[in-house]
């Protein structure tokens, strides 16, 4: 499907839309800063380079926080975390769901019972409760997070999966591929999955902006990584002094938005390119 | 004599300025309310069986001690109304004050300090063993009159005898009684200025004037209310519209006491904290690398910048510590700078590099030796000091690892396991190194039973010398000499880093007058307190 022929039509695609030439720019630019975070703050982001409370736009772009921490250092380093965040986490559930709910669909019988069973229970625990809990008690270390978000969402993901592997499995073409004596797993992996692939990558890609949110969240009440800078610390520690330093809040909350703002319109980009039926 | 003509005329002269104050800003007009909110809600409001802060600051309402204490920590009378120490030490004498009676009509008297201060305080109060621990009998010749009996002499007894550390309660009431499970522990009955009225659990408690009270025309007030706010900004916008009085400190952020502070009608309340005299500190694990190691907690204690983390973290509300040993006890002579290392000098970055390259730890690709912190979970001010302090100690190339955990695992790993490189918290020195002090540094409260203690490890037999000889010591001035002593011992050795004596400062209306007389300021009487109308 993302075969090389395909590819830059795939982008050309998505550029053309509005929705997806927006979300595309504002996905660079971040990208492009959480790259060049270092060139451009080498000091890091905890380092105290001024007086506390500077107002933005003045000494400081995004002015400095309570303890005199250049906020716009803070930024280009949470954009590090987030898009990391949201690439490992995302990457995590895809690979989870895409096995879980491949087999279970392709196979069906106890499988499938089974694997449907497992999913249910873990859809069945509130997501951010479930993520709350898994990192109050493995502790607030950044493989932890990832893991407890990839562990609460893979769930939906995985049903997904098995009702279009289920629907694709019916089609003449794999009976095709049965007569000839084809394995399973190859009829799994090289017949199936490139049908069933544009729905994951558009499922997945709004799962980024999820993870994302997950982690801001989980940061946000404390149970970040207390060494990594993120966009959530910085929205909870900026907290208390809301009434006197908007910007502290405000800044790392526009950072967030803005990212799953771009995430979400590149995937609505991505579902109208890869499944033009389906919306109209 | 010249000397003290000179004292007398200065007292004469503040006593004279304070009563044309005192004139010219009207008199004290008995009645009205306030509003303090205060968190978290107490679990019990009897004092006498518990240390907690908050519920420290309701029983000293409504119960009094033999004591209180003046501003430089010097007792003045209270439920006693004069007492003398015998000459070799070994007891102390109190003469009652006639005519109290209960909030229930019940005569006060010598049976009540017997039963409250032997049977109760000594045995359930958390510092019941520090204040009292050496009285081993106490004798009621009449009803009037009590004598302490001593097993050695103990100058740290007459600085514990406030309603916050040793509270008198009735004796009619609870002898004989499962104290804990007694249910006036919960509608107490004292002898002070207020008499409890009602508790609505998670909500407030109100406290009404004692009519009976002894001192005459006191309390001002008719009413207190400590109302229960869960959340820091709801208690702030209620001082701020006007709903609350007087926040305690802790219950509004410090950022928000230095906006609210700069309103119009609020203002902060300084003082009061005198007799607990709090000091914040940094606990190093004195028993294992690095901190075993007498140069490395030097370097540390070079390489901070206590001004810094006091103003950006604590927003000034507190000063740099010299020792363990703070300047609010300044008043009895107890504390000294004089022959003290001063860790606040110009070059102090470079002395802690040459201390660490000293002890073994020399400078590579910029990093000497990596540690964690365990930041106090007491709130996200703790957090943001961790990471102040890992930024100035990375200055030095000691490279910060912090890790944030909830309550009970941070005291189980810290002061139950002493698992810990370097830690914050904070002691209550109280008003005599003794009781306070003493804990954190002495080798025989290196207990993991007891939380909170010398979880350091510090083991120094010239210390607990000095230690072991103030307990006992007649002479307030020999006394002071240990201490003076330790001062100098400790702040060279540094085991822990003394870094702020904190202003535990409340935030208040403009309306309510006189809220800070004494030492204790909110944990007290609040008997000469009044609102303008």
């Amino acid at each position: 499907m993302l075969s090389n022929s395909a590819k830059p039509t795939l982008l050309r695609k998505i550029l053309s839309t509005p929705t997806g030439a927006i979300g595309m720019a504002l996905l660079t630019t971040v990208i492009l800063l959480a790259l060049f975070a270092s060139v451009l703050f080498p000091e890091g982001p905890f380092e105290m380079v001024g007086a506390p409370f500077r107002p933005p736009f003045g000494e400081y772009l995004f002015g400095t926080d309570m303890l005199g921490r250049d906020i716009a250092a803070g930024i280009a380093y949470g954009a590090r975390i987030s898009l990391l965040v949201g690439a490992v986490a995302t990457l995590v559930i895809v690979l989870l769901g895409t096995v879980v709910g491949g087999l279970a669909g392709y196979y069906g019988g106890w499988i499938d019972t089974a694997a449907m069973r497992v999913t249910e229970f873990f859809q069945t625990i509130p997501t951010f409760i479930g993520a709350i809990v898994i990192v109050a008690v493995l502790g607030p270390t950044l493989p932890n997070i990832i893991g407890a978000i990839a562990v609460v969402s893979w769930a939906p993901l995985a049903r997904l999966v098995r009702a279009e592997v289920r629907s694709v499995k019916g089609r003449e073409f794999v009976e095709a591929c049965l007569s000839l004596g084809m394995g399973d797993m190859r009829i799994l992996v090289v017949q199936i999955l490139p049908n069933v692939l544009s729905t994951i990558v558009v499922a997945g890609s709004l799962m980024v902006a999820t993870a994302i949110l997950f982690e801001a969240g989980l940061s946000f009440l404390g149970l970040g990584d207390p060494n990594i800078m993120t966009w959530g610390f910085m929205i909870g520690a900026g907290r208390s002094a809301i009434r006197t330093a908007w910007w502290m809040v405000t800044i790392p909350g526009i950072a967030v938005l803005l990212t799953v703002l771009a995430i979400n319109l590149i995937g609505d980009a991505l579902n109208e390119a890869l499944n033009p039926r389906a919306k109209r | 004599m010249f000397k003290s003509l000179k004292s007398l005329l200065s007292v004469s002269t503040i006593a004279f300025a304070l009563a044309v104050t005192a004139s010219s800003a009207g008199a004290q007009s008995p009645g009205g309310t306030i509003v303090i909110t205060t968190t978290p809600e107490p679990a019990t409001i009897t004092n006498a069986l518990s240390s907690a802060p908050t519920t420290a600051e309701l029983a000293t309402k409504i119960f009094d001690g033999l004591l209180e204490y003046d501003m430089d920590l010097n007792p003045i009378p209270s439920l006693a109304e004069s007492w003398e120490v015998s000459e070799d030490g070994l007891s102390v004498t109190f003469n009652l004050r006639k005519g109290v009676v209960w909030h229930d009509g019940v005569p006060f008297t010598s049976a009540d300090v017997q039963f409250s201060l032997l049977e109760v305080v000594k045995e359930y109060h958390p510092r019941g063993k520090g204040n009292l621990g050496p009285v081993t009998s106490i004798d009621t010749p009449d009803d009037y009159t009590v004598v302490l009996n001593l097993e050695h002499p103990y100058v740290p007894l007459m600085r514990g005898l406030s309603s916050l550390e040793s509270p008198i309660i009735p004796k009619h009431i609870y002898a004989g009684t499962d104290f804990r499970n007694n249910e006036a522990v919960n509608k107490p009955i004292g002898t002070g200025p207020f008499k409890f009225v009602e508790w609505v659990k998670g909500s407030y408690i109100r406290l009404e004037r004692n009519e009976d009270y002894w001192r005459e025309g006191k309390p001002y007030l008719d009413s207190i209310v400590f109302r229960f706010i869960a959340d820091s900004a709801t208690r702030a916008a209620g001082l701020e519209s006007g709903e609350i009085d007087v926040a305690t400190f802790g219950t509004i952020n410090p950022v928000e006491m230095r906006r609210l502070e700069s309103l119009d009608g609020i203002s902060i309340a300084v003082g009061g904290y005198e007799a607990i005299s709090p000091v914040m500190l940094l606990e190093l694990n004195n028993q294992r690398p690095p901190f075993d190691n007498k140069l490395v907690r030097q370097a540390v204690a070079y390489a901070l910048d206590r001004q810094r983390i006091i103003d950006t973290v604590w927003y000034g509300f507190g000063k740099p510590a010299v020792g363990p040993i703070s300047t609010f006890v300044a008043g009895s002579g107890a504390f000294t700078d004089e022959g003290i290392r001063d860790y606040a000098v110009d070059d102090r970055l470079e002395i802690a590099g040459k201390l660490l390259d000293e002890a073994g730890y020399p400078l590579k690709d910029g990093k000497r030796m990596s540690i964690i912190h365990d930041p106090a979970p007491f709130g996200e001010d703790w957090r943001r000091m961790g990471e102040v302090i890992k930024q100035q100690l990375g200055k030095v190339g000691i490279e910060v690892e912090l890790r944030n955990r909830d309550y009970p695992s941070f005291v189980r790993a810290v002061h139950n396991e002493y698992d810990f490189d370097m830690s914050s918290s904070w002691y209550i020195g109280m008003a005599d190194p003794t009781l306070g002090v003493q804990r954190n540094t002495w080798s025989k409260m290196i207990n993991p039973e007891v939380p909170f203690g010398n979880s350091s490890g510090y083991k120094n037999p010239e210390v607990d010398r000095l230690w072991e000889a103030a307990q006992t010591e007649a002479d307030p001035d020999k006394r002071n000499e240990y201490f003076h002593d330790l001062q100098r011992l400790l702040v060279e050795d540094s085991p822990l880093i003394w870094l702020m004596e904190m202003d535990l400062v409340a935030v208040q209306r403009d309306r309510v007058k006189d809220l800070i007389t004494s030492p204790f300021g909110i944990r007290g009487g609040l008997y000469d307190t009044w609102v303008e109308k």
